[in-house]
């Protein structure tokens, strides 16, 4: 690496975020948690008899979970993907506009 | 008999209608791609469409909510997106099929802009069935970019235009982006 | 690194805190270095540990994890800078002469920092996952999910402006 590339190195050495990070990562897992448990509740009797067929039908939950994570990695590419598309017709978009406007003065 | 083949002829005519028109893009532009520094590929048909619109409903943000109303409307996302180093790396020859496609009857013209002096041409088509929108391509020729950009589906400019001020792409963007080899102040920012 | 699920035990809590603090400056230092905004940089951070602890049981070891939280926090954080369509300022300000050259260091990393968040975001991030976490080309374009020329091209290009911009405001 040049100098220049170890100022930037320097520059961006790691940095600890304020004290009792992890603290309030815990508060923030703890009302999550809460907030996932008072939707189960209300619904117990129908929690209970789910949560029976889930034991016996472990393995094909766990095929289905895997299955869940599949589809949600490609979700998020899909949807990364849409992100590009609708920026990059927009920036063109944009570009044709100023030079109508161009154009036009 | 003849009652049967006009009720045949307009059920397909409006499938047809319904169904997307993907402009094919030329081999050449594999070759094109692997010259190029940077490259964007978007294919996206109406499953996959649905699928992202799902993940995008967990962002619940105004963004968000705009696009996934946009992508109700579309059966398909096509996307050729090349950056170049240098100008000149491509050809009419390489861009001349694309045009070819976008001649028919169902394709118009709504913004077509070319500038000779900076030869940049952003070229707009709107797709038009039974008087139904059916989809817009955008295709820019800029002296070190390529952009063929094809939403496929009933969407008009203005869908397009109300997102233009979203991710990170100001509503007011004053200039094209400059040449990276000369940065100014004034850089656009890259997509 | 044991996996944990919703009803978990202390034990299990205890490791999760003790992954937090193991990356949370790395974490946070992405955000940061990428929004040069602190607040903004910390809640990012927050959000990426919240997802980790729901997704634990999907890792498959200790380098998968440090894998996905690079990716999801660089990922997290161009996503906040576009919501909020930020783009810091390049101060030209005179920030005074440094008293000492630890204070001269400091002042250079400063003015550093704020060439970087002026860039536009791929280049910030390739500049940050190369240099904040030292890693290579082939590493910065499986995580961004871009190719590896666009990640040397990209890096050259932000070196280059970086370089330029640093120059200029010495010479101011």
């Amino acid at each position: 690496m040049d100098p220049f590339e170890e100022h930037l190195k320097n520059a961006l050495r790691r940095e600890e975020p304020r004290a009792g990070f992890a603290g309030r990562v815990r508060a923030r897992i703890t009302v999550q948690e809460k907030r996932t448990r008072r939707a189960s509740w209300s619904s117990l009797p129908r929690l209970r008899w789910a949560l029976g067929i889930l034991l016996c039908v472990g393995i094909v939950a766990g095929v289905s979970y895997r299955h869940d994570q599949v589809e949600r990695a490609r979700g998020e590419a899909a949807k990364q993907q849409v992100y590009v598309a609708l920026r990059l017709a927009g920036a063109k978009m944009q570009l044709a506009e100023l030079k109508v406007r161009h154009l036009s003065e | 008999m003849k009652r049967i083949y006009a009720v045949a002829l307009v059920v397909l005519t409006a499938t047809l209608a319904a169904q997307g028109q993907k402009i094919e893009i030329p081999s050449s532009w594999d070759k094109l791609a692997a010259k190029a520094d940077e490259v964007d590929n978007v294919t996206l048909d109406k499953s996959m469409l649905g699928l992202a619109a799902k993940f995008m409903k967990d962002d619940n943000d105004q963004d968000s909510v705009q696009i996934n109303r946009l992508l109700g409307k579309l059966n398909g996302i096509y996307v050729r997106h090349l950056e170049f180093k240098n100008p000149g790396e491509f050809t009419e020859a390489d861009v001349e099929p694309v045009r070819a496609q976008l001649q028919g009857p169902e394709w118009s013209h709504v913004v077509d802009v070319n500038n000779k002096n900076s030869k940049e041409k952003v070229v707009i088509y709107m797709r038009t069935v039974n008087g139904k929108s059916g989809g817009l391509v955008i295709f820019a020729e800029e002296p070190t970019e390529l952009t063929f950009v094809q939403l496929d589906g009933s969407i008009d400019p203005q869908d397009i235009d109300a997102l233009s001020g979203n991710f990170g792409i100001p509503k007011d963007v004053h200039t094209p982006k400059a040449n990276p080899e000369k940065p100014n102040g004034a850089t656009a920012e890259k997509p | 690194m044991g996996s944990t699920s919703v009803a978990e035990s202390a034990a299990s809590a205890m490791s999760f805190e003790e992954l937090v603090e193991k990356h949370q400056a790395m974490v946070f230092s992405l955000a940061y270095h990428f929004l040069h905004d602190r607040a903004a940089a910390e809640e990012v951070a927050q959000d990426v540990f919240l997802q980790l602890y729901f997704h634990l049981e999907e890792m498959d070891s200790p380098v998968h994890i440090v894998f996905w939280l690079r990716k999801v926090t660089a990922n997290r954080s161009i996503d906040e800078a576009r919501r909020r369509h930020r783009r810091a300022e390049v101060g030209i300000e005179a920030a005074g002469d440094p008293a000492s050259p630890a204070a001269a260091d400091e002042w250079v990393n400063l003015r550093l920092r704020r060439l970087i968040a002026s860039l536009p975001e791929r280049q910030r991030m390739i500049v940050i996952l190369r240099y904040q976490e030292d890693l290579e080309p082939v590493e910065i374009a499986a995580l961004l999910e871009v190719s590896v020329n666009t990640v040397k091209s990209q890096l050259q290009r932000a070196l280059i402006l970086l370089r330029e911009k640093a120059g200029v405001e010495k010479r101011a």
